[in-house]
């Protein structure tokens, strides 16, 4: 007679979401990444209440005056001011909110379609896919910036059009990626098992693909992210973003390059917010892409 | 004298749970030319142990030995150049163990000028040519222009084998080395493995979970589970008398064809599933599942030798009680 | 020899669909424009005549000095050539020794470190990191110049159009001098723009050699008794360079996208600074001949890798 019960039942198996979220929590720098990430996050949403004046309020008595901490700087500008004597902290948050939700828009709006096209490109495949990816990879390669400085170029400088211009840049690789993971989901047995059951037509695409690819579209849309902000933002830069009274992020250090040797203040510190943005959110979109390699490891 | 001597070999990896040993407490010794089999179902340590005799593992796992020697050298955690100069490791799939980028010729040049600084290009090409001869393959001369991805499983492993010997091994670690071929060709592999073996007086580790190579193949074999090496005995010996329970069972779970074959009530199947890795039970790993387990088997039973058979069990069968369950 | 032939084939073919795409994107966006010359010709028509046009060499003229963009673009290439190639044998040089001194010891302080600066390198504005060195280089410390390719007070005959190679074969007594000058003035923007690309072949050769290590061949090899340095350099890095090489038609773009910004701040005379003032002027007609003479060149490059590739590596080449 055996003396223990057996002590092995099946395991208590995780929801994905819950195992996701326990693999990417013991990825230190990943969570550092997420901490900084939800602060700047909190700190932009709240920016107008923060943030001590308006993005445009100039203060005539204080041109180009240095940050608080230096000896000839002020208290009530904290990151000082620009020649306009526009306080810069203000302008850092105001700006920012800008950027970010520009960003967002821009990798939401290049996601929707890039997948979408790419979901239905590989799922037709065949002379359709063919041609469509041809046309696609040749679109890829005119270097991302060349893309959406033409776009601009027709459509005339601002925040909208820099933003259009940038989700077009974008499009392929979301494509690309969707298509990829499309392909190599579509060679597995399960897909012909599907097939064999009788599946077939929009149920096979969303009910049998779809949650496999889900990984591919998740990562791809995490690091876009950055890229997005950066390009938005270079696009301001070069004075065919955002148009003021708007302010953000790159159209704040393109005013500043003409006065940066006299007023280096104005060029450190917006361009290290955004650096530490970008860096956080870096950390996140490599940690979720850590933790959906990692997955096999968890039973 | 032994070739190699390592006692109280403990192997863990970092995991979401925690520690995870893969291989605890096992001592392993081999004599000059012996071919020692390890059996063990999978995720049972066989590979970990080999892989750590040879120190490949991944950094990130801690190793712990007590004594190590190999060759009458003493081996050390940071310093595993002794053994790697006397041994050499061919793996499951041919396909990944041959670097994909280098021609036969050159891989198997490198390592015979490694092991012989000094020699003239000609004996190199004479040494691999006799070599690609050794392990059986025909027209080696046209063979050392070509790539690995060239090539058939078989003719792959005969090449990593070729490789693997031409270091001149005291001792060769076969990780699943067969377990990807066809049939026939697996036993191709086999005898070339054995008759290596004989001729060269080259200890051969072989890891498997196939009855059959060990019945055909091996000296002695030793039985892993969980990560503790359970059996260690002469492998006819242990296969028809096995001391511990999970050797039993292990020996009847062999599927018998003609008139060897037991009706199914016979059969002597373990209740259960190996546990994961993280949940191995404290004191004898089998403990939940053994039908002759008891209070004691909470504590890890010690190696009890027995003329040259060892075991780990605190209720081993008796030959008499062997015949019974017969 | 099929091989070669396919990638003419294929080359001829997606030069041709460069110039369908920019014809299109140019012909659509004129259509929302208000046009001062309505020509009245058909899609068609325009393409044909667009293509006869291209053929005969003719890629438009620029709208302001009516100079043939043809010429122009070669007159400007080699000052973008300079820098982008600058920059990738920087970026080799310094990413493979890195990438390897990284997966020496994976996870260990050094590997944690050279991952942590290449993903703050990723993050960096380009345009701000080129302004910050400005700042700091040369209107703070005064050590490199602010712009420019060549002091003016030298005047060195254009052979290949290169600053470089034009002050090394110039016979003028200051040639020497003028050849450090361009070095010199090369210091700061080549830095700015290899940075992404270096990060970029660290950690991409990092992350494929870190993958290879754990490869049966690499284990066999470590337990014939190699010694480390020689499986990393001989086994390990041959495998680990081939996807880096894979994604060249990545890089390029990447570069081509920094070139155009470090241009504009370092005021370099390159195709990217022209490309931003004919962006400026809207300077279609120039434009659309800009966009396919860049396409084709990073085409072209692609190629050229592609073939090198399939030379090098065995596996391809049956």
């Amino acid at each position: 007679m055996a003396l223990y019960i057996d002590r092995y039942g099946e395991q208590q198996l995780m929801h994905p979401i819950q195992g996701f979220w326990h693999l990417y929590k013991t990825n230190n720098t990943a969570m550092f990444g997420l901490l900084i990430l939800s602060l700047i996050a909190l700190i932009l949403i709240l920016s107008p209440l923060l943030a001590p004046y308006e993005a445009n309020a100039q203060f005539i008595d204080a041109l180009l005056s240095s940050p608080s901490w230096s000896e000839n700087g002020r208290i009530e500008f904290l990151f000082g001011t620009d020649d306009l004597g526009r306080d810069i902290f203000s302008r850092i948050l105001i700006g920012g909110r800008t950027t970010l939700s520009t960003a967002m828009l821009v990798v939401f709006f290049a996601a929707l379609v890039g997948v979408l096209a790419g979901l239905i490109s590989s799922f037709i495949g065949g002379w359709f896919d063919k041609i469509t990816s041809s046309v696609i990879e040749l679109f890829m390669t005119f270097p991302s910036l060349i893309t959406s400085l033409l776009v601009v170029a027709i459509l005339g400088p601002g925040l909208v059009n820099s933003a259009i211009a940038v989700s077009f840049a974008m499009l392929p690789h979301f494509f690309k990626s969707t298509r990829n993971a499309m392909l190599t989901q579509m060679k597995k047995p399960y897909y012909a098992a599907a097939r064999l059951d009788g599946a077939r037509g929009i149920r096979l695409l969303t009910i049998t693909l779809l949650p496999n690819i889900t990984n591919a579209i998740f990562i791809q849309f995490s690091l876009s992210l950055s890229t997005a902000i950066l390009e938005i933002s270079t696009l301001g830069f070069l004075g065919f973003g955002a148009q003021s009274p708007l302010t953000e992020w790159g159209a704040i250090l393109g005013e500043s390059r003409s006065y940066s040797y006299q007023a280096p203040w104005t060029i450190w510190l917006p361009g290290l917010s955004m650096l530490v943005t970008i860096f956080s959110i870096n950390l996140v979109g490599d940690g979720i892409r850590e933790t959906f390699e990692s997955d096999h490891h968890l039973r | 004298m032994n070739l190699l001597q390592i006692e109280d070999l403990s192997v863990s990896f970092p995991s979401l749970y925690g520690e995870i040993c893969a291989v605890s407490n096992s001592s392993l010794s081999l004599k000059p030319g012996e071919i020692r089999g390890i059996i063990g179902e999978s995720g049972s340590g066989k590979s970990v142990l080999a892989q750590a005799l040879l120190g490949l593992l991944d950094p990130s796992a801690t190793i712990n030995f007590d004594f190590y020697s190999f060759d009458d050298t003493i081996v050390t955690k940071s310093d595993y150049d002794v053994i790697r100069q006397g041994a050499s490791i061919i793996f499951q799939d041919p396909s990944t163990s041959l670097n994909p980028s280098k021609t036969i010729g050159n891989q198997l040049w490198e390592t015979l000028y490694l092991h012989h600084k000094d020699a003239s290009r000609d004996f190199l090409k004479q040494e691999s040519l006799k070599l690609l001869h050794d392990v059986g393959l025909s027209t080696p001369e046209s063979l050392l222009r070509t790539y690995p991805h060239q090539f058939a499983a078989g003719v792959n492993q005969r090449i990593m084998i070729a490789l693997a010997i031409a270091c001149s091994p005291k001792l060769l670690v076969a990780d699943e080395a067969t377990t990807n071929l066809d049939m026939t060709i697996q036993s191709q592999i086999l005898d070339l493995l054995s008759k290596l073996s004989r001729e060269r007086e080259m200890a051969v580790i072989a890891i498997t979970h196939d009855f059959a190579i060990l019945a055909e193949t091996t000296d002695t074999t030793s039985v892993m589970y969980c990560g503790y090496i359970l059996e260690t005995g002469p492998t006819r010996d242990l296969l028809t008398h096995p001391r511990h329970p999970y050797t039993k069972a292990l020996v009847s779970s062999i599927p018998q064809i003609g008139p060897l074959r037991k009706s199914r009530s016979h059969l002597y199947a373990l209740k259960g599933n190996v546990p994961p890795a993280h949940k191995v039970p404290v004191g004898c790993p089998l403990g939940p599942r053994c039908p002759r387990a008891g209070k004691i088997c909470v504590q890890l039973p010690k190696y009890q030798n027995e003329e040259n058979r060892h075991y780990r069990c605190h209720y081993p069968l008796e030959d008499s009680l062997w015949e019974e369950h017969l | 020899m099929g091989f070669m032939l396919k990638q003419i084939v294929r080359l001829i073919l997606m030069l041709w669909g460069i110039t369908v795409l920019a014809f299109v994107f140019f012909e659509v966006a004129q259509t929302t424009l208000p046009s001062e010359d309505q020509t009245g010709f058909t899609h068609f028509e325009n393409y044909q005549i667009f293509m006869s046009s291209m053929l005969e060499g003719d890629f438009g003229t620029l709208h302001q000095g009516g100079e043939p963009v043809l010429t122009e673009f070669f007159h400007k290439l080699p000052a973008s050539t300079e820098l982008i190639f600058t920059a990738i044998i920087i970026a080799w040089l310094v990413g493979l020794p890195l990438a390897l001194l990284a997966v020496k010891k994976p996870m260990g302080i050094t590997d944690r470190t050279i991952q942590l600066i290449g993903t703050t390198i990723y993050s960096l504005p380009v345009f701000w990191w080129g302004i910050i060195l400005l700042i700091m280089f040369a209107t703070g410390l005064e050590w490199f110049p602010v712009g420019g390719r060549l002091d003016y007070i030298y005047a060195i005959e254009t052979v290949t159009g290169s600053a470089l190679i034009d002050t090394l074969l110039s016979s003028k007594v200051y040639a020497q001098e003028a050849f450090w000058d361009a070095v010199y003035r090369m210091v700061l923007p080549v830095t700015t723009l290899a940075m992404l690309p270096t990060a970029y072949v660290t950690l991409q050769i990092r992350a494929g050699m870190e993958e290879i290590l754990q490869h049966d061949y690499m284990k066999s090899a470590k337990a014939r008794g190699m010694s480390i340095r020689r499986i990393l350099w001989l086994h390990g890095l041959p495998n680990a360079v081939q996807p880096v090489l894979n994604s060249m038609s990545m890089q390029f773009s990447m570069l081509v996208t920094s070139t155009i910004i470090v241009e504009f701040i370092f005021s370099w005379p390159g195709i990217g600074h022209w490309f931003l003032i004919l962006i400026q002027r809207q300077d279609y007609d120039a434009l659309r001949g800009a966009l396919i003479l860049i396409a084709s060149m990073i085409l072209l490059l692609n190629t050229t890798t592609d073939v090198l590739r399939y030379w090098s590596n065995p596996r391809l080449r049956r």
